[in-house]
């Protein structure tokens, strides 16, 4: 059948759509496919003289799960950590240069720019802080989440709640029935166009694992979580869970 | 060549027992919710092992003061060993961060204890991890 076909045609259409948007498109594709195939070889060897993803790791000096990243393919390791992969699996590899067809640089990809209004998560408890600190314990709760705390209008979003507003406030002996949020409330947020370092600081400096991400106008955009953000510095895959 | 432990893969050039905190916060099953309450807020941490003798049993978080006050309203008064998450998930000193982040993110929680022999010698939790990336 022509399916096979058409899935060609279709995405060597959109290979010289995108090289004629950015030149050298090809030649970067190209190259990332290589270097698949390189780890995806050397995988190939490992399992082919026996050897165990722990024993390759142990002689690497790293871990089974670093050892099972590397050959998936992912992400960007270094020369370096290639070529001891190579070692432990008995191959060495050789770099060939070649000159591209227009001699001419390649620029680099531009570096992906990721803000706090995309890697927040929309589904957030949002509170007016009229409401009582009992009710917004039960919501923490039943959601597994902390609270953007809302102005009384119920519009805009101004601070954050968390089980250790809860914790304080029963060693301090309160009525949480009693207590609304506009009294333990920590007035923390960030924009939506700050970069996730500012909320890793944030987060460090006041003691939290979420803050509310609020617009320009100061509407909640959603709630950006650490875990989220240190699965991103540290290249660590998340499977979607909390 | 030279190989150091800089050339190591996945950024890791610490362990756990370089992040961790060595200072343990403990109490027993019979500890009350609200004593381990009192004890994380003058310790500013968000959670306490719960040892029987020697052994951890379980970890007791803030995340666990919530649950048990929306679940129950004397809860304050109960021993934690009620509360607690039984038989945490515990990470070794000389393990990866981004193992231990792995396991947090996976299990959905903040706070791994660290055994080293069989014996508890620190906390790591989540923020540890952050502040080792800053």
């Amino acid at each position: 059948m022509a399916d096979g076909e058409e899935v060609l045609t279709s995405l060597e259409e959109f290979v010289r759509e995108r090289e004629r948007e950015r030149p050298g498109f090809r030649m970067l594709l190209e190259a990332a496919v290589r270097r698949q195939t390189l780890l995806h070889r050397l995988a190939e060897r490992r399992r082919a003289i026996g050897m165990t993803q722990p024993q390759v790791a142990s002689f690497m000096r790293t871990s089974q799960p670093a050892v099972a990243r590397l050959e998936a393919g992912d992400g960007n390791p270094r020369f370096s950590t290639v070529e001891r992969f190579a070692a432990a699996v008995g191959i060495s590899i050789d770099w060939q240069l070649i000159e591209s067809k227009s001699g001419a640089p390649i620029p680099p990809e531009p570096e992906e720019e990721r803000r706090l209004g995309d890697l927040a998560r929309k589904d957030s408890i949002q509170l007016t802080a009229d409401t009582s600190l009992a009710a917004a314990t039960q919501a923490m709760h039943a959601e597994a989440n902390d609270v953007i705390v809302l102005e009384t209008d119920g519009e805009t979003a101004y601070g954050v709640v968390t089980s250790r507003e809860t914790v304080r406030a029963v060693v301090e002996g309160r009525d949480l029935d009693q207590t609304p949020l506009s009294e333990v409330c920590r007035l923390v947020t960030v924009g939506a166009a700050d970069p996730p370092d500012r909320a890793i600081e944030l987060m460090l400096e006041h003691d939290l694992h979420r803050v509310p991400v609020i617009d320009e106008e100061s509407r909640p955009v959603g709630m950006v979580w650490m875990a989220d953000l240190m699965a991103m510095v540290m290249q660590v895959g998340t499977d979607g869970s909390d | 060549m030279d190989r150091t432990d800089q050339d190591m893969p996945t950024a890791s050039l610490t362990t756990v027992a370089k992040l961790m905190d060595h200072e343990l916060h403990t109490g027993s099953p019979s500890t009350t919710v609200l004593e381990a309450a009192t004890m994380m807020t003058a310790g500013s941490v968000g959670s306490t092992l719960v040892m029987d003798g020697g052994r951890l049993v379980g970890i007791f978080t803030e995340r666990d003061v919530v649950k048990a006050l929306s679940q129950a309203p004397d809860a304050l008064r109960d021993p934690i060993g009620r509360w607690m998450t039984p038989d945490p998930q515990t990470i070794s000193p000389d393990g990866l961060p981004e193992e231990a982040l792995r396991r947090m993110i996976t299990g959905g929680f903040r706070h791994l204890p660290v055994i080293d022999g069989g014996k508890v010698v620190g906390m790591l939790s989540i923020r540890d991890l952050a502040r080792g990336s800053l």
